[in-house]
């Protein structure tokens, strides 16, 4: 799993120079999907190993990969019509990628402090049961697996909202996984993290008021 | 100043129902229900910090509680399922017997009160499960209302065989402390959830909506199921909600009972250790003694923060003790070294899954059942029967000992909003049997404290519900020998239990949603 992350990671940092907003729809949820792997599957090794235990050490490995199917298939699904929308309404080109980390990361500082925020961080600790073996099995690893995206999305989006409005810089990307990171495996202290946030986002706003092309 | 010393309320009890202790006891608990919720030593407020929920709030037309950014901080922070469930609730029960003393100081007592503990095990007593005479006395000897039965004018809800002292409520089973005290490591050394977690629970970060219990742990069995004996199954008695629990001035002395089983645990063997070593709980390594710091209020009012490492010894900084912490089982001791390696063996097993039911299970009050197809173990388990099977016993105990395989039957994902009946499990039960002629099938009990919180999503509950580890494996030696157990089937059955009066009533439903066997 962190083999994939990194691999992806590897191919992001090797397409940094690219400007995405000139690519089509496809290319940007080709990217967009790269961008989930690297940020998203690191979050997911316990979930990965929760489904693996509960299920018949015969098909774990079956399991797990059931999981990422329905796991990834939340993603791709979310994917699709943010990658259009990003080509029609040309957000590469109306939005400097500073500024659009800078809002993206506003938006992120509001909903780290908002009431809903907490109830979406716990969501993403639901389990499920799974079926021992057969057709069921299979189903309830994929449920499982999209159980999770959906949670996670839900707790993520603002980051991923960060990249997709800063034309998937990769610099934002970096701060976005940093960030999910720590929302992950630290206490939390959302009043600090959302004042951290903001302090980012401002050093990205004036950026992208006074070094844009 | 000397150790004061926790006394047993059933010695006390035997005085007289009014023992000083109980009185003074009495007087500072309608002390502390005056003052106003959003005084920390407030009754309410002591009792928030174990949980709050406005909905189920007796008092809530009773005045204002503390601002959000107070109940935040201070309340609904009890540590349940966790291995954080018995430091958290010895500081807990630290700060208000300070609270408490100093409330008997200021109405005249004396300077040395403690608090008492229920021992409703005590097998020596026949009184032993009744509710102790002082929290049934409807008055105080000056004919005053007993706060101790009526706080603020609203009576403390409990079942009525408990408040009519009736020995009956609380079955032997629910008070048998042989599982919890027979445990060898205080927590698992991994984040495991199913098998053996231990006397003291599963490895968590902090964990207030407890969901897995080892059933024979000591916070279920006896602290969940004595909740539940009390509050009862057909009332929503105070005790069988964690919001409401601490209103109720016996879950002081159950749970300064639960905290003496820690004491009796600990002193057992030197290998009774408390949790050292770091264990990664999703991503993050957490130490059970330094990781997390638990915040309080002490008797004067101000704020306080504590680690567990800070309570493994009563004596410090609490200066208490108890009057009895011998171990009511013999215990065969062990040479050190095997003890501490098999114990350090034992805590890092992860269970190889080798069955589980097609269907979720609804329980509304009637029996059920779920059939189970299992597999010869294939994985780790298989690996660790070849490992203990392939030198001569003695040999291998003397460099490296592997401990004997376990079997565990994992139920999973018992949610409900509303019921929290109790229902016993039994293996392989003849359809139609008399229970009590098969007691050899029983596997353990289901006490749903905490239920409809766990089954709720917010933002302290993913709504997992709750989910119950029970060591079956001389269960499963003893069907064995009676050739009662199939290597290829296993049947689990669903015993609603029957109140003190009389057959199990009908009910909302609990849901379970899996049942499974584990082999380790």
């Amino acid at each position: 799993m962190l083999a994939a992350s990194m691999a992806a990671w590897l191919a992001l940092a090797a397409r940094a120079g690219v400007h995405m907003h000139s690519a089509g729809a496809a290319a940007n949820w080709r990217h967009w999907m790269l961008m989930v792997a690297a940020m998203m599957l690191p979050l997911q090794v316990d979930k990965i190993r929760l489904t693996a235990e509960r299920s018949l050490w015969s098909r774990r490995h079956r399991a797990a990969l059931e999981y990422l199917v329905g796991y990834l298939s939340v993603w791709a699904a979310l994917g699709a019509p943010l990658s259009l929308a990003f080509t029609l309404l040309h957000i590469g080109h109306r939005v400097d990628w500073r500024l659009g980390t800078a809002m993206g990361l506003v938006i992120t500082a509001a909903w780290l402090v908002s009431p809903w925020k907490r109830v979406a961080a716990r969501m993403c600790h639901r389990t499920a049961p799974l079926s021992a073996a057969g057709w069921e099995a299979d189903r309830d690893c994929i449920c499982f697996g999209w159980l999770s995206g959906s949670t996670c999305a839900l707790n993520c989006w603002p980051l991923m909202l960060v990249c997709w409005l800063s034309s998937h810089s990769f610099i934002a990307m970096l701060f976005s996984f940093v960030l999910s990171w720590i929302d992950r495996h630290f206490p939390p202290d959302y009043a600090r993290n959302a004042a951290a946030v903001v302090v980012l986002a401002l050093s990205f706003g004036l950026a992208g008021v006074f070094f844009q092309n | 100043m000397p150790v004061l010393i926790r006394r047993d309320v059933w010695k006390l009890s035997a005085i007289s129902t009014w023992e000083p202790t109980l009185l003074w006891y009495a007087k500072a608990v309608g002390e502390m229900s005056t003052r106003p919720a959003t005084d920390p030593t407030s009754w309410r407020f002591q009792a928030g910090v174990h949980g709050y929920s406005k909905s189920t709030d007796p008092f809530a037309a009773a005045g204002p509680i503390p601002k959000k950014a107070v109940t935040d901080k201070f309340w609904t922070q009890c540590q349940h399922g966790s291995w954080f469930f018995l430091p958290w609730h010895r500081m807990y029960l630290g700060f208000f017997e300070q609270i408490v003393r100093a409330a008997v100081v200021k109405l005249g007592g004396p300077a040395d009160w403690t608090l008492p503990y229920w021992n409703y095990s005590d097998t020596s007593n026949p009184k032993a499960r009744i509710l102790p005479p002082a929290f049934r006395e409807p008055k105080l000897p000056d004919g005053s209302p007993n706060p101790l039965f009526v706080m603020s004018g609203v009576n403390i809800l409990r079942a009525p065989a408990i408040n009519g002292g009736n020995a009956a409520a609380i079955p032997d089973r629910d008070v048998d402390i042989s599982g919890c005290l027979g445990k060898t490591f205080f927590s698992p050394s991994t984040d495991i959830t199913v098998g053996d977690l231990g006397f003291g629970g599963p490895a968590t970060a902090a964990n207030h909506d407890g969901h897995f219990f080892g059933v024979r742990s000591v916070e279920s069995g006896p602290h969940n199921a004595i909740h539940m004996d009390v509050g009862g199954d057909q009332t929503l008695g105070w005790m069988t909600d964690p919001d409401t629990a601490a209103l109720d001035p016996i879950f002081w002395l159950h749970h300064a009972n639960i905290d003496r089983l820690w004491a009796v645990w600990s002193r057992m063997s030197t290998s009774h250790t408390d949790p050292s070593v770091p264990v990664n709980v999703a991503g993050r390594g957490i130490t059970w003694g330094t990781s997390i710091k638990f915040s309080f209020h002490d008797a004067t009012g101000k704020k306080v923060t504590m680690t567990p490492s800070k309570v493994t010894d009563t004596r410090t900084p609490f200066n208490y003790d108890y009057d009895d912490t011998a171990s009511p089982l013999p215990m065969a001791k062990p040479a050190k070294a095997t003890a501490a390696v098999m114990n350090q063996a034992m805590s890092a097993q992860r269970p190889e899954m080798i069955g589980a039911s097609g269907k979720k299970l609804t329980l509304t009050g009637s029996p059920q059942s779920a059939a189970i197809a299992i597999q010869t173990p294939t994985g780790p388990a298989k690996a660790k029967a070849a490992k203990a099977g392939k030198a001569p016993k003695a040999a291998a105990a003397a460099v490296q000992p592997v401990p004997e395989g376990r079997t565990y039957l994992h139920v999973e994902n018992v949610t409900s909003r509303t019921a929290h009946n109790t229902y016993e499990v039994y293996v392989n039960l003849p359809e139609n049997a008399d229970a009590a002629a098969y007691k050899e099938h029983y596997a353990g009990a289901l006490h749903l404290f905490g239920i409809a919180r766990a089954s709720t999503r917010s933002a302290r509950s993913a709504g997992n519900g709750l989910s119950f580890s029970m060591d079956i494996t001389e269960l499963v030696d003893r069907l064995r020998q009676e050739n009662a157990w199939d290597d290829k089937n296993v049947r689990v059955t669903f015993l609603p239990r029957a109140g003190v009066e009389g057959a199990a009533a009908e009910h909302e439903p609990i849901r379970i949603g899996r049942i499974s066997i584990y082999r380790a």
